[in-house]
C-alpha cells in the first residue's frame, strides 16, 4: 500500500488549523455541552389578563439532568407588550441561556351575555320582544351600545328562527352569539275555553274515528275510573267485569285506593287487579279529581301508573281517556274547564311520551262554548246522565284501537 | 499523519455531541395519557356527543382530543389544536358549567376545579383537574 505523503508545509497549515479548532471548541464547549431545552414553543401568545403558566424546561450536560440547577427570570406584566422569561445555569464564567418570548395581546372578542333564555319559543302572531343583552370587553370595557343585532324572525310563520348579536374590540376580535327563537303554534294550554282543540298535536298518538266495532270490540276493554266510570255501570252501559272504579279516583290516589270490581264483588287495588285480571284493553280515566292536584304531581303518579301496569300486564294495551268536561256554571267541587283543558293536554303528551293512545272523548261531550253539553250531564254539573254514557260508549266503539 | 487526522475527527465528533438544542413542541398523546392514568385512576373517556350535549363543548377547532375523568372527579384533557385562542375560550366554558354542576352535586371539588392545571406544549393544550396536578405534569415534562 502507498504511503500517504503530506508535505511539511500542508501539515504545518493543518496543524494550526486543529489547534485552532481545538481553542475555540474548549472556549465554546459549555455552550454545546450544556443543554436547555424549552417543553413547548419559544414565542407564547398569551391572551390579556391571562395568567402566564410555565410550560417547563429541561436542562442536562451531556446526559446528566441538571433542570434543578437553572434559574427562571422574566419581566412579565399584565400589561400588553413582549416579555422575557429567561432560563440561566451559571458554568463558571459562562452563562448559559435561553430565552421565551412571550407576547400578551388582546386575542378575545368581548364577551355577551345574553339575558333570558338562549331558546326562547313564541306563540304565532305575537311579537319578539328582545330580552337584553350586555358586552362586555376585557380592555375596552362596555360595548354593548356597538353590539349589532339582527333577526330573521317572521312571527306569522311557524319555524324556527335566529336573533344574533354581534360586536367587535379594537383589537378586530369579533364576537359572536345566537337566540334561538321558535315561532310555534298556539298551544291548547294557552286557548280560551270556546277554542280550545287538540286538533294538530300529537295526532299519531290520538284514536282517529273509525267504523263502528261493536260490542265485540267494546266488552274487551276494562274501562278504570270514577263517579263517572261507576255510573256508567250502574246505568248498564258497562259490563260489572269491566267497570273498576271508585268515586273521586285521582292519579294519586290510583296508587292506594281499592277499587270496585263490580262483576267479580271485590275490591282491590288497581295494580293488584291488572296483575290478577291483565285485561286485553285497559281505558284509564284518572277522573275529575285529577284536576285538584299540581301538574306535576299529577303527571309523575300518572306516568308511575302507567309503568307499573306496563310492567305487571305487559301485554295489556293501554289507552289513556280524557278528562269529562263539565257544564258551564259553579259546581260543588269548584272544578274549571280551562284547567280540566290544562289537564287533558297533559294526559295527550304523557300518551305520546308513553307511546300509547290517547282517547278524546271529551271533544264529543262539548258544546259550542267549550263546555260540557247540559244534554249529556245531570244537575251537579259533572256526573254525565245515561244519554251522556250512551254517548262515550258510542265514540269508544267509533275509536278503535288497531288490532284488536 | 494518519492517526493525527483520526484524532481530529474524534474530537470533533465528542464536541458536536453536545449539538441539537430544539424546542419540544410535539407530544404524544397516548404516553401522555399512560403517565397521567398512572397517578389518576379508572379514567373514563368522555364520549363526543356527551361533550356536546351535556357540556355544549365545540368540538370543530380541536384536531385531536381526549377528555378524560372518573368518579373522584378527577379530570384531564390534551388537545391538539391550531386554533388555541378559541379551544381556550371553549374550555373555559366547559369548566364552567362542570362547576355548576359540581356546586349542587360536588361542592368539595369546586377548589380543586378553580386550581386546575392548564398548560400548552407546542400545539397541544393539557389541563389536568386533580390535587396531583402539578406532580403529574413534572412527569410529563421529565418524559419529553
Amino acid at each position: 500500500m502507498k504511503k500517504l505523503i503530506i508535505k511539511p508545509k500542508v501539515k504545518k497549515v493543518i496543524m494550526i488549523c486543529f489547534l485552532v479548532f481545538l481553542f475555540f471548541s474548549v472556549l465554546l464547549s459549555p455552550f454545546l455541552f450544556i443543554h436547555i431545552r424549552l417543553i413547548g414553543e419559544s414565542n407564547i401568545s398569551l391572551d390579556y389578563g391571562s395568567k402566564y403558566s410555565e410550560p417547563g424546561y429541561r436542562a442536562s450536560i451531556f446526559h446528566k439532568d441538571i433542570t434543578d440547577k437553572v434559574k427562571v427570570e422574566d419581566n412579565l406584566s399584565k400589561k400588553i407588550g413582549i416579555y422575557d422569561v429567561s432560563y440561566h445555569y451559571r458554568f463558571f464564567i459562562y452563562d448559559i441561556k435561553k430565552i421565551r418570548k412571550v407576547t400578551v395581546s388582546d386575542l378575545t372578542g368581548p364577551k355577551i351575555d345574553l339575558k333570558g333564555d338562549k331558546e326562547l319559543s313564541l306563540t304565532v302572531g305575537t311579537q319578539y320582544e328582545e330580552p337584553g343583552y350586555e358586552a362586555i370587553d376585557k380592555l375596552d370595557g362596555n360595548l354593548t351600545q356597538s353590539v349589532k343585532v339582527n333577526n330573521n324572525i317572521d312571527i306569522q310563520k311557524l319555524g324556527e328562527y335566529q336573533v344574533t348579536y354581534e360586536v367587535s374590540d379594537k383589537a378586530g376580535n369579533v364576537s359572536r352569539e345566537v337566540r334561538k327563537v321558535k315561532v310555534e303554534k298556539m298551544k291548547p294550554t294557552q286557548m280560551a275555553i270556546d277554542n280550545y282543540s287538540l286538533s294538530g298535536w300529537y295526532d299519531s298518538s290520538k284514536l282517529s274515528q273509525t267504523n263502528n266495532a261493536r260490542d265485540a270490540y267494546f266488552n274487551q276493554i276494562v274501562v278504570v275510573g270514577d263517579s263517572n266510570i261507576k255510573n256508567m255501570y250502574l246505568n248498564g252501559y258497562l259490563d260489572g267485569n269491566n267497570a273498576w272504579a271508585i268515586p273521586c279516583l285521582n292519579s294519586e290516589t290510583m296508587h292506594s285506593t281499592e277499587l270496585y270490581l263490580y262483576g267479580y264483588g271485590s275490591k282491590m287495588k288497581l295494580i293488584d287487579a291488572v296483575s290478577k285480571y291483565k285485561p286485553k284493553v285497559m281505558i284509564l280515566n284518572f277522573g275529575t279529581f285529577s284536576t285538584w292536584l299540581s301538574e306535576q304531581v299529577f303527571v309523575s303518579n300518572a306516568n308511575s301508573m302507567i309503568e307499573e301496569i306496563k310492567k305487571q300486564s305487559p301485554d295489556t294495551q293501554i289507552i289513556l281517556s280524557s278528562i269529562y268536561p263539565i257544564t258551564k256554571g259553579k259546581n260543588i267541587n269548584a272544578f274549571e274547564q280551562d284547567i280540566i283543558n290544562k289537564f287533558n293536554f297533559l294526559i295527550l303528551e304523557l300518551a305520546d311520551k308513553q307511546k300509547i293512545k290517547y282517547l278524546d272523548v271529551q271533544e264529543v261531550l262539548k258544546d259550542k262554548d267549550g263546555y260540557g253539553k247540559d244534554a249529556y250531564f245531570v244537575a251537579d254539573k259533572f256526573h254525565l246522565n245515561p244519554l251522556g254514557h250512551s254517548i262515550v260508549k258510542e265514540y269508544i266503539k267509533t275509536h278503535v284501537l288497531e288490532g284488536i | 499523519m494518519k492517526k493525527f487526522i483520526v484524532l481530529l475527527f474524534v474530537v470533533s465528533a465528542i464536541i458536536m455531541t453536545g449539538c441539537g438544542n430544539d424546542n419540544v413542541s410535539k407530544l404524544d398523546i397516548k404516553n401522555t395519557e399512560n403517565i397521567i392514568e398512572k397517578d389518576l385512576k379508572d379514567m373514563k373517556e368522555v364520549d363526543d356527543s356527551s361533550l356536546e350535549d351535556v357540556y355544549d363543548l365545540d368540538l370543530s377547532k380541536m384536531d385531536e382530543h381526549v377528555i378524560k375523568q372518573n368518579e373522584d372527579g378527577d379530570l384531564y384533557a390534551i388537545i391538539k389544536t391550531s386554533d388555541k385562542t378559541s379551544v381556550k375560550n371553549v374550555m373555559e366554558k366547559y369548566f364552567e358549567k362542570i362547576q355548576q354542576f359540581n356546586k349542587n352535586y360536588s361542592p368539595e371539588r369546586l377548589e380543586i376545579l378553580d386550581s386546575r392545571l392548564e398548560k400548552e406544549i407546542g400545539d397541544y393544550l393539557i389541563y389536568i383537574v386533580s390535587k396531583d396536578a402539578s406532580k403529574i405534569y413534572d412527569k410529563i415534562v421529565k418524559s419529553l
